[in-house]
């Protein structure tokens, strides 16, 4: 039996590079913008119905919706009973949730005392998670993701009143580094998860799953049982969404494709946000692609502008003359 | 206690990031599958899902969309006047924007297919109405199942399957 090789010396040093090699800081501030501002703009859409949502009396009761978590959670009921000294009502407990989550969001999109307010917003979306847990979907679960990354993540270090007020440096670090290959892994398996799922079914490949999404009652926003007479199209519009996922984890990672595939998945999220009405969801998704790649795609676009023109361009335009 | 050197603590967050990758790696691919259903497990690993969602799987409408579930409620008032809201026909829960109306598909969805949630949920809708409607004294809560059918079958003229799978009414006495 033949024993493990070692790695080379040169794919070792390549591998230290990829994951240690200091990195500047910005994409790590894009993520921090990009979240909190995110989580300010939900919350400003959610605030007409918060307490018809998170109330003692909404459409989920809180008497249901404690018994459907566990016991340790931090459901608003238990927020309001550990605030009981205060004299606050239930429904002032929930709004006063609802402005204590938004200032927490606004310091931590700012940059102010980053961790800090980066905690005391994550902790509060933990609360609206296991709060109303039968009301939450991707765009929250995703949106948690995100708000944890920022707990954990050093991205103070770019766009913030931290580096501004010398409390933070500003300096490309290995922490920046391992932060954003963790961010860029995490996403690529995320898409791979999806493609994979979806190239396991066959409902997928004959196109008959996208159809359904489209027309059922749940997502639908629009009439497209006429998609039925064009189900070439359907079938070309799936296959083109399981390859778009599937290769996401390969086409990010080489430049000449790179910057075609963010498009392609900016594409398919916008499609979705419309067609299925879920924007928000679409939203965050391609806010973590940006927050991921972006930068590449951006050194990827001005790299192209900068190489010089073919040959033969460059005598055509000579003959135009 | 003095605190760990640099070097130390840089290797303990290169292990804990490639731990995080890994458990996220073996979640999605099927590998924690029988796991998650052992005793004694569901607790911590619900834990870490609340932390930061490591262990979950992202389908995104895969296999399969499933059925839609649709929610119809009669409100009877004391004088015999009715109030239908179907979400069949746009009943979005009195929601604000379309946003807020996108939240009840996990209401929706879940009470589909979690028995113990579907009193749960029809109780708590009911309630709220009956708060909504000072003078009902009935609220009949239903929830029906809609599956499209193939492409294939649906030009060939098969209609949507339509399936009530639950239904249940509150008097107030």
């Amino acid at each position: 039996m033949s024993s493990i090789r070692p790695l080379s010396s040169s794919a070792r040093a390549r591998l230290n590079a990829f994951f240690e090699a200091p990195l500047p800081p910005q994409p790590l501030g894009f993520l921090r913008i990009a979240v909190a501002g995110f989580a300010l703009v939900q919350a400003a859409l959610w605030y007409p119905d918060w307490q018809v949502f998170f109330g003692p009396d909404g459409w989920l009761q809180w008497e249901v919706s404690r018994a459907l978590t566990l016991d340790w959670s931090l459901h608003l009921s238990r927020i309001h009973a550990a605030l009981a000294p205060l004299g606050l009502s239930e429904e002032q407990t929930v709004t006063g949730f609802f402005y204590f989550y938004v200032a927490a969001a606004t310091g931590l999109l700012v940059g102010w005392h980053t961790r800090i307010f980066a905690f005391c917003t994550w902790v509060a979306h933990f609360a609206m998670m296991t709060t109303i847990p039968t009301f939450m979907y991707g765009v929250d679960i995703f949106l948690h993701i995100g708000l944890f990354y920022l707990l954990v993540m050093p991205v103070a270090k770019a766009y913030s009143v931290d580096v501004l007020q010398g409390r933070v440096s500003p300096d490309p670090t290995w922490g920046v580094t391992l932060s954003l290959r963790v961010l860029q892994i995490h996403v690529c398996l995320v898409y791979l998860s999806s493609g994979y799922e979806k190239a396991r079914s066959v409902d997928w490949w004959s196109g008959n799953a996208l159809w359904r999404s489209l027309v059922q009652p749940d997502f639908r926003q629009f009439d497209f049982t006429w998609l039925a007479e064009w189900s070439w199209l359907v079938v070309a519009l799936s296959w083109f969404t399981i390859v778009v996922e599937a290769g996401y984890c390969v086409g990010m990672w080489i430049p000449r494709l790179r910057i075609f595939w963010l498009a392609a998945i900016v594409a398919l999220h916008l499609g979705i946000g419309i067609c299925l009405g879920l924007p928000l969801f679409g939203l965050i998704m391609i806010l973590l692609s940006l927050a991921a790649f972006g930068h590449l795609a951006l050194e990827d676009a001005r790299a192209w502008r900068r190489s010089p023109l073919p040959a033969g361009r460059l005598v055509e335009a000579a003959d135009a003359t | 206690m003095r605190p760990p050197s640099p070097a130390v603590a840089k290797g303990v967050l290169y292990a804990l990031a490639f731990a995080h990758l890994t458990l996220i790696a073996a979640v999605i691919f099927h590998g924690f599958d029988r796991l998650a259903f052992r005793r004694g497990l569901e607790a911590p690993l619900t834990l870490l899902n609340d932390l930061n969602y490591s262990v979950w799987r992202f389908g995104f409408f895969a296999p399969d969309v499933g059925p839609s579930t649709e929610v119809e409620i009669r409100v009877v008032d004391e004088d015999g006047t009715v109030h239908r809201y179907s979400t069949v026909e746009g009943f979005r829960f009195f929601s604000s924007n379309l946003e807020s109306a996108g939240r009840f598909y996990g209401f929706k969805k879940e009470s589909s297919f979690i028995a113990d949630l579907q009193d749960l949920a029809a109780r708590s809708a009911a309630t709220r109405l009956f708060n909504l409607h000072p003078r009902a004294w009935r609220v009949e809560y239903a929830m029906r199942a809609i599956r499209y059918p193939t492409m294939k079958d649906y030009r060939a003229g098969a209609p949507p399957e339509e399936r009530e799978f639950y239904s249940t009414t509150f008097e107030l006495r």
